[in-house]
């Protein structure tokens, strides 16, 4: 069975990430009851998870993460530039932005990410339609981009894929 | 190298002084809790620069636990049932 | 050489926090100063911390900076988007 191997090497992965989280925040002290407690994580996470387990993809992941550092810097330099500027360019507008993203952890982080991209902020979902507020005109290719790297991480084809 | 530091953290406490200005004047409640979720992540970075300045690594501790409060500020100030009829 | 490179990114992250700061007094409504908040005031605590762990010099706390920068930029971009919802509905409901 495909997904029993699948869930076996999931909780072994979350397994390793608790002992690692622990290490991080412990310096190593009192490691053997970490290691425990890790393994009856990993064990329960394995056996309760509910539904098909998400495979992850490393190379998508790092460039979903690269674009987000990216991002979030970039947006941080826009707005200070228009907070700082005596005349404050900002020439605010709403759009309304279909998704086409599928899962909910996509369509969850798709919402964290807009908002941290230069000028964008989201405000509200309707069924699978975003409203976004925007510092100036002309966002929507940004808000694409991040959103087809975003597919890639759940393995999400789309549409208006190119490339 | 730690005057830079101390520098930075008393300007980032003026910063934090001067965000109070916006939860006095609000006009609204979610101006207010803005200044509130601004002065939170001042509050992270001033820990950052003591833990170092300080020599005292729990600091770091300090600021994780204030940045997973943050996110309960939010979360309480959308959830609460008198906010929003009365502003 | 270390000493000069994070004094930049310390003096830029604590410049991204004046800006924050400044972009929430100044501003004209919740949603703008939303963007000033959530972007600006990340992009600074980024840098500084930065600034920092190259100061520390040990890999597990700029680890921990890290894990740190990661847990509030997503505090405060969910944050953000609950308060704009938030006001976004209560203005709806006024008219």
């Amino acid at each position: 069975m495909a997904d029993y191997a699948q869930r076996i090497s999931w909780g072994a992965a979350l397994v390793l990430g608790l002992f690692l989280v622990w290490l991080l925040l412990s310096g190593g002290r009192g490691w053997p009851y970490a290691l425990l407690g890790a393994i009856a994580g990993g064990a329960l996470g394995a056996w309760l998870a509910p539904g098909r387990l998400y495979r992850p993809r490393p190379i998508a992941m790092a460039r979903f993460i690269a674009l987000f550092v990216i991002k979030s810097l970039v947006g941080g330099v826009d707005v200070a530039w228009r907070a700082m500027h005596p005349s404050m360019p900002l020439e605010q507008t709403w759009i309304d932005y279909p998704m086409s993203l599928k899962t909910p952890a996509g369509q969850a982080i798709f919402m964290i990410t807009i908002s941290l991209t230069p000028g964008t902020l989201c405000a509200d979902l309707q069924g699978s339609t975003l409203r976004v507020h925007t510092l100036a005109s002309g966002m929507e290719p940004g808000l694409k981009q991040v959103e087809r790297a975003i597919a890639g991480l759940f393995g999400e084809e789309q549409a208006g894929w190119v490339g | 190298m730690t005057a830079l530091l101390t520098v930075a953290a008393v300007i980032l406490l003026k910063l934090f002084a001067l965000g109070l200005i916006r939860i006095y004047q609000g006009p609204s409640e979610s101006d207010r809790i803005l200044a509130v979720q601004l002065s939170g992540t001042t509050t992270v970075g001033i820990l950052v620069l003591l833990s170092h300045v300080l020599a005292m690594p729990a600091l770091i501790y300090v600021a994780l636990l204030f940045v997973l409060f943050a996110a309960l500020i939010g979360v309480a100030f959308v959830r609460h049932p008198g906010i929003g009829s009365s502003s | 050489m270390t000493d000069w490179i994070s004094s930049m990114f310390i003096i830029a992250g604590v410049g991204f926090f004046l800006a924050g700061t400044v972009g929430l007094l100044r501003f004209p409504d919740v949603f703008t100063r939303l963007h000033a908040l959530t972007k600006a005031d990340n992009t600074g605590l980024g840098l500084l911390g930065v600034g920092v762990a190259l100061q520390g010099q040990s890999f597990r706390l700029a680890v921990l900076i890290a894990l740190i920068w990661f847990l509030a930029v997503t505090a405060s971009s969910i944050a953000c988007h609950l308060v704009a919802r938030h006001n976004l509905h209560s203005e709806e409901g006024e008219r």
